[in-house]
């Protein structure tokens, strides 16, 4: 394989255990989200709009249908003859297999893959973030400070700092200090997960952990404080537009209701596409009784009831009578006629049942899930 | 392996279309809120088990290379088979309506010598359907038939547009016409048709220029055995602006779309990325057909909408057809009106066709 400048390795192995039925059966990055997308079309678009074109996806829970929707790369075109997306899942080798034991760790197996193409920089990215960043100009200010890791970091709320990895940097973005999950943050320039590594250096300290028997092997809890005391230039990268990490049903809710917002802070409209490999569908059909405001429609969708701020997926259909409202419907969801569904997210291929009612129509009331294949009766 | 190749032809034009092909050939019509005409043909090709399709070119073929993209989303990129451009003969001031110009085919030799299936599915692309050609496929095989025309019943009065076949009782056609009275049946364009007689007229009629296959067929309907396979499904020419109102009005009738939108055969088409449509308050949508992207804040009823189509705040949109980034301003109305691409309505300004004649707006008019 030719040299590389940057490769992007992302990391799509976790559960996601909190979004609780969304990933029973699907691994996080591979839910849906907005109607057409998955939460994994965000980074891999990303890449490909920043000039990324060899992308590593470290697969390791219920990886089946996020390996099926990444196919061959082709729908972000990443179906390149040198380069593009290879599917890394844990292997066996002479010694045995294990399990990627953290996210340092699943990159460590795969320094064979990155050497293949003798990168200078190495991206390392999470498959379950909804933004859209250039990398390009992180890769830039990385070169431009001479740094051996650079983070992208974005200001947060104070009070909820102690939920990140916050830096402290001096006046030239250098880290100086770094505490993974503080209980009393010093800062509130919390880390995005998002990494440039000069590959040499981090080649280096992945192997030094792999020895380190203490280690979790992590980047927040031991590449990154251990390249800070052995004196690593570490600088921060500022960002400043939208990043979203989905981890909860509530987040997640959020997310989706925040595209219906006249001016949504996650614009899927700018020029910059977010692709996704969906299927074929006709543009959606309203019926004649068909009632919609306020709410996003994917094609396919077949309405013949009423729908009222909701984000509605791909090939969803909305029975004469039905009420959907303030929901998120995920792809081939069926609400039956008569039906009436509130404050709900339904999953994929999932049904709620003719004259049934789900979810409360409460404007702070829980939000209510039915998992992908379910029928609410 | 299909002992088929697909064979489109796309060089021919019609007097009718007026702006609906100011600079684009019939087959990349765009229809049905995101897909091309072409795409009927092609698609019930591949999904009827083809995998090599040759498609004859026109000279304007810009917007026909650019939407088939040698054939990638109908999985036609690979190394058996696949998609091929053919080019097409430049039809000067000779009659360019006709649908299989064996001068086009002629022009193609090679690809015809160098395949090895027996059998050439040619269909032209002006009419939408999504038909299974692997009972006809069998049929052509079973009965030995050098041709095998496809064509669907009409009524008294239906409305149908092409060739008439006169078929007797064993299959066989005995006559070609423009024209038929009464019941009749219509030939849909498409044709199976054995290589071998392909490679036979190449040879017969190399001087003879510019004819159709169909008169050849027609003048010789003694000596080559023409069979017939009927159609019984839903299909409808698209030969002028008048068809192309009437067909995008038939796709907002549920049976014809569930039948045209088949889940197990589907119409592909170039995907185009685009995020979702979006409903604003105010927006009043009744049976239509809106494609992604889409921002509506107006009234749409009986109408399509292909993607990135925009209707302001107090807009009416009735009966009609806005093709992608179309912009009906605040307060404007259309009626019985198709929009081609990125036309803008001013503000206020009411516009309307009517119900057997739409108003069709040229590509890129502000108004």
């Amino acid at each position: 394989m030719r040299k590389k400048k940057c490769i992007a390795m992302l990391l799509a192995g976790g559960q996601g255990s909190r979004l609780l039925a969304l990933t029973k059966k699907n691994a996080k990055p591979a839910v849906s989200f907005g109607g057409k997308y998955r939460i994994i079309d965000f980074s891999l678009s990303n890449c490909v709009n920043s000039g990324i074109d060899t992308v590593g996806v470290l697969t390791q829970y219920k990886p089946t249908r996020l390996n099926a929707y990444l196919g061959n790369g082709e729908a972000w075109d990443l179906d390149c003859s040198n380069g593009g997306v290879h599917v890394l899942p844990p292997y066996e080798t002479e010694n045995g297999g294990n399990w990627y034991m953290g996210t340092a760790d699943a990159i460590y197996h795969n320094i064979d893959f990155i050497d293949s193409y003798n990168p200078d920089y190495v991206l390392i990215l999470s498959g379950d973030h909804l933004y859209t960043m250039d990398y390009s100009k992180m890769l830039d200010v990385h070169k431009a400070n001479n740094a051996d890791l650079t983070v992208s970091v974005m200001p947060v709320p104070w009070e909820e700092a102690s939920r990140f990895g916050i830096m402290e940097t001096d006046d030239l973005g250098r880290i100086v200090n770094f505490a993974e999950k503080p209980p009393k943050p010093i800062s509130n320039l919390a880390s995005m997960g998002i990494y440039i590594f000069t590959w040499p250096i981090l080649r280096a300290s992945l192997l030094s952990d792999h020895e380190d028997k203490e280690s979790s092997h992590d980047f927040g809890k031991n590449i990154i404080p251990n390249m800070l005391s052995a004196g690593n230039r570490l600088f921060t990268y500022q960002y400043t537009g939208y990043w979203k990490d989905v981890g909860t049903i509530d987040s997640y809710y959020g997310a989706n209701m925040e595209l219906l917002e006249e001016e949504p802070p996650l614009d899927l409209y700018s020029a910059n596409r977010i692709y996704s490999n969906s299927n074929i569908y006709p543009p959606h059909y309203v019926g004649p009784t068909g009632c919609i405001s306020s709410s996003i429609l994917s094609n396919g969708c077949k309405i013949f009831g009423t729908v009222e701020h909701s984000v509605i997926g791909s090939n969803v259909t909305i029975g004469e009578g039905a009420v959907v409202k303030d929901s998120v419907l995920l792809p081939d969801a069926v609400v039956e006629p008569g039906a009436k569904v509130y404050r709900s997210i339904i999953a994929e291929r999932a049904t709620i049942v003719s004259g049934t009612t789900f979810g409360e129509d409460k404007p702070d009331g829980p939000i209510t899930l039915l998992g992908d294949d379910l029928t609410n009766a | 392996m299909s002992h088929v190749i697909g064979l489109i032809s796309t060089n021919y034009t019609g007097a009718n279309y007026g702006k609906l092909i100011e600079d684009r050939p019939v087959a990349s019509i765009p229809f049905a809120g995101r897909y091309r005409l072409i795409d009927f043909a092609l698609s019930s090709m591949v999904n009827s088990d083809i995998d090599t399709v040759g498609v004859i070119t026109p000279a304007n073929y810009r917007s026909l290379a650019d939407h088939l993209n040698m054939g990638r989303e109908w999985g036609l990129n690979k190394k058996q088979g696949g998609m091929f451009m053919l080019p097409g003969a430049v039809h000067g001031l000779k009659d360019v309506s006709a649908r299989f110009s064996l001068r086009d085919v002629i022009l193609n030799k090679d690809f015809f010598h160098r395949a090895d299936e027996e059998t050439v599915l040619f269909c032209a692309a002006n009419r939408v359907y999504n038909i299974d050609f692997r009972p006809a496929i069998e049929k052509h095989e079973k009965t030995g038939a050098p041709v095998t025309l496809i064509y669907k019943k009409v009524r008294q009065g239906e409305h149908a547009r092409g060739l008439f076949l006169k078929i007797g009782a064993s299959g066989l056609v005995s006559s070609i016409a423009p024209s038929a009275k009464g019941e009749a049946n219509c030939f849909l364009d498409s044709m199976l048709i054995s290589r071998s007689m392909l490679l036979e007229f190449i040879d017969c009629y190399q001087n003879l220029g510019y004819i159709d296959i169909m008169d050849i067929l027609s003048a010789n309907l003694g000596q080559i055995q023409v069979n017939s396979w009927c159609y019984t499904g839903y299909e409808h020419a698209v030969d002028d602006a008048e068809d192309y109102m009437h067909v995008s009005q038939d796709l907002l009738r549920p049976e014809v779309a569930e039948e045209l939108f088949n889940e197990d055969r589907p119409i592909l088409t170039k995907t185009q990325d685009s995020p979702p449509a979006k409903y604003l308050p105010g927006a009043r949508v009744k049976n239509s057909l809106i494609a992604a992207s889409c921002v509506l804040e107006g009234t749409v009823e009986n109408s399509i909408l292909f993607r990135n189509v925009t209707i302001g705040k107090g807009a009416v949109v009735r009966n009609s057809v806005l093709m992608q980034h179309c912009v009906i301003s605040p307060g404007a109305v259309v009626e019985n009106v198709i929009c081609d691409k990125y036309v803008t309505i001013s503000p206020d300004v009411k516009l309307s066709g009517s119900e057997k004649k739409p108003f069709v707006i040229g590509k890129k008019q502000e108004l």
